[in-house]
């Protein structure tokens, strides 16, 4: 700058710090003095004048403002209204108590607003119109309004003779919920105003008085909007107190309801902690995750306590509060609101004062509040700090979306190869800092779309914003391939968590397409992307693509830092491929493959294993190795407790394949434990598939109580409903399938072989539409159970070749060892064997079915001492000894030790056995053994209705 | 991205080192500690009742000073000196951020750095801190303290109050400058 540019700013300097002290009118004749004198420097300020409309600065308040006007007095305004007297001044001019002049009585307050803009006239007046329509009993009613003479509008109000609300609850030492309530009677007048399409725009303590009777009263309504320009470019901002501005309005951008919501905020904030919003910056300083500008209410009172002892004492006081209670009260709920209301974002805070006054009023009486939800968008927010892809997948994790343990395995191996591309060059890092941001922003953009208000659980909103997510993903173009197929994975990811595995598979398909090419370059993210299709292809049971993809990818595996756990995942799910195709020998061989390589592998996490083991559990258990599988699935479940990353869902899944592996043992009273807790969680995590867990929980906990001879609770459970359960649910058939089993089995119980048939039929034609050799082994158990009907129907002619058939399938199936299944043939062609009178064959069937289950549920599960009891059977027919009948006393007992309980068809039945064997081996019946039939004989007519006769063994059990 | 001003001075060290050798994001983690403590020395200044011009400065705050100013003692005699120092070099620092973030994007358009986001500065948006660099440089021509004030104002977050302590200077004629510093660059940035 030259120097007599210099000399004219430095005399403009001067005069522009008296000009800005000086109140409008008298600035204006200051400005023509000088511009008389000096034409340039008059100009100079007038363009200086003009860019400042509001001169409080953010920190000081009123303050700075300047000195009084005293001689105004006795001015005539508009030809009606005398002016009595300075009340204040505020950051949009004077305010005057005023009389009419043709009633001397009416007092109003009279604002005098002084403004650097000219309003045009006709808007003026078209505002005070509106303005008048106000009419409410918290708002002050707008008595008269005009344009004076140098063109500034006035506005005369109803002059309120009260405190400012802050100064009003002090003094009355009015307590937090008493403050809440009144403060909400504020918002509801603000709302009522919003309805009207009437903004306040200064909404702060002085703008709100309580009356002599303790209503609150609003004051300047609306009056801020007038004095705006009419361009909302204009990115100064004009007539109202920055220190009570939101973020939005000091940013120029047009005000909002929001904006009002947020001032109510401040006051809020002031009225609970007694430190008003703009001073507590200074007093508490805003913490590193705190997304907001403001400190919480909690923090600027705490630092008070500490910086300013005896003010906290005092404040807390006029709260009725002792310094650490308020402290406490204001962490709470209350502090959540004003949290809320004063979200820097105007999307997080409340959508209408009345929304931010109901949740006030929920929290004076003492009920939730809404404030409580919606906090995605902060925690993700707070997540974009730092700038690595590790760190935006712990944000999804975090949020407990993002299902993969093929995800957390991966993550070691991510995180190595950005470090070493990293120090390679740091070009590449910024490519990863970019990619992460994206990809977080991304998430970020899901989110906040998302309803914060939403109570209803995570579900429905996550579905559609995943929907939207996809959608969005295929209209970008501006993506490289390998950030479009990371984006793609993650989608797919959480749609499979969701149980959504049609989308997931779409989505996930398009990322390993895109990373075809690169699939060498880039094994890891191709195999993460080709991980989460085939957990989606397995959900749809799609086998055949399962395998092709598998041999596919099983070289890359080789590629990668940690091929151990990318080849046991891949073999995990070829296992899962082939056990749906009914190849059981070749599915355990690729689990256990997977189970060897993947505990040995450092860097696997405890998830990964753990998924294995469950996919080895399901198989047996299927097979009939109910015991092994217990094991397993415990193991599993210890593995899961060790990973934090773990998902519930899949936690959950394992439980009630655990319960259902309990109840296959015989352990009905763990079993039944395990599922009434499964029961007792919100199923809300397994998203669309809830009504369908909820299912499979009732008839796990159906048989478990057939175990107990609860027959009355396990009917109603396998009658209940099937509430939203979309009809095409894949694993619908089965599950049918499977309650129709359990129905037939406690219609055997209770010796009604016909309506056993009929539920056997149903269970047959359920699975019969099943076209995957998985099925298999359903379809075994199925014919099983018809075969016991037929036998009890009498009709082992018909029986025999069933079990016949079902012996070669499952040796076909699952080889020749002993299992349940196998056991329970045994078991039925001895009965037939038994009926037919050929006890030799009774007695070597039994003694294989009792290997069967000793081997496969255990010595003294209620299979194999059904067996034992069979067998005695046997023996006794054979031999006639009547010893044989105190080792069936010795093993009812254990009957009924297995099942807990005596009160059981099988321990009855045991009993009438008994009673007929003591008959046909002439031995005189004992008497406790006597009663004991007698019982059985009362307990079944009860139950049944009708008498019932030992016939044909015992029932089994499913 | 404010942290709690316990960072040790051994952390301290090894991020200055870092930075010095060329570690962008050392200084990310480094301007946070420096500005937490900047803030919490204005905001004990504030509240003391008498008007102490000398305030030591914490340990930290001086091997800031003494290693990014380059080495040799450096003696901080007075608050007033500590902040402008802090001032100007805050100043710096974030605009040669500005100026390198804006020249790796097409067209050299200056983004809004991160870091005056981190710090909550209340630099208005869509400020071009090149030009503001610019105009404040004019500015000081004027007067010196017009430029310092802005640099503690904008670079620093400090309020007028605090501001007008540590200058030792009557708050109105801080305020008054303030309002024609704004002025000045609001329509010196215009154009």
């Amino acid at each position: 700058m030259d120097g007599e540019t210099l000399e004219r700013w430095r005399r403009a300097r001067e005069a522009f710090g008296t000009l800005i002290d000086l109140p409008t009118d008298a600035r204006a004749a200051r400005l023509a003095a000088i511009g008389s004198g000096d034409a340039r420097l008059a100009a100079d300020l007038a363009a200086l004048l003009a860019q400042v409309g509001e001169l409080v600065d953010e920190t000081d308040g009123a303050e700075a403002a300047a000195e009084p006007v005293a001689q105004r007095a006795g001015t005539v305004i508009g030809g009606r209204f005398r002016l009595l007297g300075l009340l204040g001044i505020g950051g949009m001019g004077e305010v005057h108590l005023a009389e009419r002049t043709d009633e001397l009585d009416r007092k109003v307050a009279l604002k005098l607003v002084r403004s650097d803009l000219p309003i045009p006239v006709a808007r003026a007046r078209r505002e005070q119109q509106i303005l008048a329509r106000l009419s409410h009993p918290h708002i002050a009613a707008l008595v008269d309004a005009g344009i004076g003479d140098a063109g500034q509008p006035w506005f005369a109000m109803e002059y309120i003779d009260g405190a400012r609300i802050t100064d009003w609850c002090d003094r009355r030492s009015l307590d937090l919920p008493a403050r809440a309530r009144l403060f909400a009677r504020v918002c509801r007048a603000v709302q009522f105003a919003h309805r009207n399409l009437i903004l306040h725009r200064d909404i702060k303590p002085s703008n709100i008085l309580v009356d002599a009777e303790g209503e609150p009263r609003l004051l300047d309504f609306g009056i801020a909007k007038l004095l705006d320009g009419t361009d909302a470019q204009q990115t100064q901002t004009l007539a109202f107190t920055p220190a009570y501005a939101a973020p939005e309005q000091l940013r120029g951008e047009p005000a909002t309801t929001a904006g009002d919501v947020y001032q109510l905020g401040l006051v809020l904030y002031e009225l609970a902690a007694g430190v008003p919003a703009r001073r507590a910056h200074e007093v508490a300083r805003a913490r590193a995750d705190d997304d907001t500008p403001l400190p919480r209410v909690d923090q600027a009172f705490g630092a008070l306590t500490v910086q300013a002892p005896d003010g906290a004492d005092r404040i807390a006081r006029e709260r009725g509060l002792g310094v650490e209670r308020l402290r406490r009260s204001l962490r709470g709920d209350l502090g959540r609101i004003v949290a809320k209301a004063t979200a820097a974002d105007p999307r997080e805070r409340y959508d209408t004062a009345q929304a931010l006054a109901e949740d006030l009023e929920r929290w004076a009486d003492g009920r939730p509040v809404a404030a409580h939800r919606g906090t995605f968008a902060y925690r993700l927010r707070k997540l974009v700090r730092r700038h690595r892809v590790a760190t935006a997948i712990i944000a999804l994790l975090a949020l407990g979306l993002v299902a993969s343990t093929l995800f957390a395995v991966h993550r070691a191996a991510e995180e190595r190869e950005q470090r070493r591309q990293a120090e390679a060059a740091g070009r590449r890092a910024d490519q990863q800092r970019q990619r992460a941001e994206i990809l977080l922003g991304f998430m970020n953009d899901m989110f906040r779309q998302a309803d914060p208000q939403n109570a209803d659980g995570v579900e429905p909103t996550a579905t559609q914003m995943l929907e939207r997510a996809a959608t969005a993903l295929e209209a970008r173009t501006d993506l490289d391939a390998v950030t479009h197929a990371a984006l793609l994975t993650q989608v797919a990811d959480t749609f499979n968590s969701l149980f959504l595995p049609g989308r997931a598979a779409d989505s996930a398909q398009r990322a390993v397409n895109l990373l075809e090419p690169e699939r060498e370059r880039r094994s890891g993210e191709y195999l993460m992307s080709v991980g989460i299709l085939l957990d989606a292809l397995q959900m749809l049971d799609r086998s055949d693509a399962q395998l092709a993809l598998v041999e596919h990818a099983l070289p890359i595996a080789a590629r990668t830092e940690e091929p151990a756990i990318w080849s046991s995942l891949l073999l995990k799910f070829r296992g899962a491929a082939r056990c749906s195709r009914g190849d059981f020998p070749g599915c355990a061989a690729d689990l256990r493959e997977a189970l060897q390589r993947i505990e040995g592998a450092p860097g696997a996490r405890p998830a990964g294993v753990a998924s294995t083991l469950h996919q080895l559990a399901v198989l047996l258990n299927d097979e009939g190795y109910p015991a092994e599988a217990v094991r397993l699935l415990r193991q599993a479940l210890d593995a899961l407790d060790r990973d934090p990353a773990a998902l519930r869902a899949d936690r959950e899944t394992m439980r009630v394949n655990l319960a259902n592996s309990l109840a296959a043992q015989g352990r009905a009273d763990e079993a039944i434990t395990l599922i009434e807790k499964g029961l007792a969680e919100p199923l809300g995590l397994y998203g669309s598939d809830a009504p369908f867990v909820e299912a499979m929980l009732r008839r796990s906990l159906a048989r478990a109580k057939v175990l107990r001879g609860e027959y009355a609770q396990a009917r109603e459970l396998l009658a209940a409903p099937s509430g939203a359960m979309p009809a095409d649910h894949p694993g619908l058939p089965r599950h049918f399938s499977h309650s129709h089993l359990v129905a037939a089995r406690i219609a055997l119980d209770l010796a009604d072989p016909a309506a056993a048939l009929a539920e056997v039929e149903d269970a047959r034609r359920q699975v019969a539409t099943e076209s995957d050799a998985g099925a298999t082994l359903l379809q075994l158990r199925v014919e099983i159970v018809h075969a016991d009907a037929l036998l009890r129907s009498g009709r082992c002619d018909l029986a025999l070749p069933r079990w016949q058939a079902a012996r070669e399938r499952l040796d076909a199936s699952i080889g020749a060892t002993p299992s349940w299944i196998g056991a329970e043939i045994s078991d039925g062609l001895g009965r037939c064997a038994l009926a037919a009178g050929d006890t030799a064959r009774a007695e070597s069937a039994f003694t294989a079915a009792i290997a069967g289950f000793a081997s496969a549920t255990g010595e003294a599960s209620p299979w194999t001492v059904r067996s034992r009891i069979h067998r005695l059977w046997a023996q006794a027919m054979a031999s006639h000894d009547a010893a044989l009948l105190d080792r069936l006393d010795e093993a009812r007992g254990a009957l009924a030790e297995a099942l807990g309980g005596s009160a059981r068809a099988q321990v009855w039945q045991t009993d009438l056995l008994i009673e007929t064997l003591s008959s046909e081996l002439r031995v005189p019946l004992d008497r406790s053994r006597a009663e004991r039939a007698d019982q059985a004989r009362a307990a079944f007519t009860a139950l049944t209705g009708r008498p019932v006769a030992f016939r044909d063994g015992l029932t089994g059990f499913n | 991205m404010l942290r709690p001003v316990s960072a040790t001075s051994s952390e301290v060290t090894q991020l200055i080192r870092q930075w010095q050798a060329g570690e962008a994001d050392a200084l990310d983690r480094l301007l946070p500690l420096v500005y937490a403590d900047l803030r919490a020395m204005a905001a004990r200044l504030l509240a003391r009742e008498n008007r102490q011009a000398t305030l030591q400065p914490t340990a930290l705050l001086h091997d800031v000073f003494v290693r990014l100013l380059g080495g040799g003692r450096v003696d901080i005699e007075s608050s007033a000196h500590l902040f402008n120092t802090a001032g100007r070099m805050m100043r710096h620092i974030l605009v040669d951020r500005a100026r390198e973030a804006g020249a790796e994007k097409r067209g050299g358009d200056w983004q809004r750095v991160d870091l005056v986001d981190a710090l909550q500065l209340p630099i208005p948006e869509r400020t071009h801190l090149g030009l503001l660099d610019e105009a404040i440089d004019e500015l000081e021509q004027i007067d010196a303290r017009l430029a310092r004030i802005v640099e503690l104002r904008y670079f620093v977050g400090l309020s007028v109050a605090a501001i007008a302590r540590i200058m030792d200077v009557d708050k109105r004629t801080i305020y008054r400058d303030w309002a024609f510093a704004r002025a000045w660059l609001g329509r010196h940035m215009q154009r």
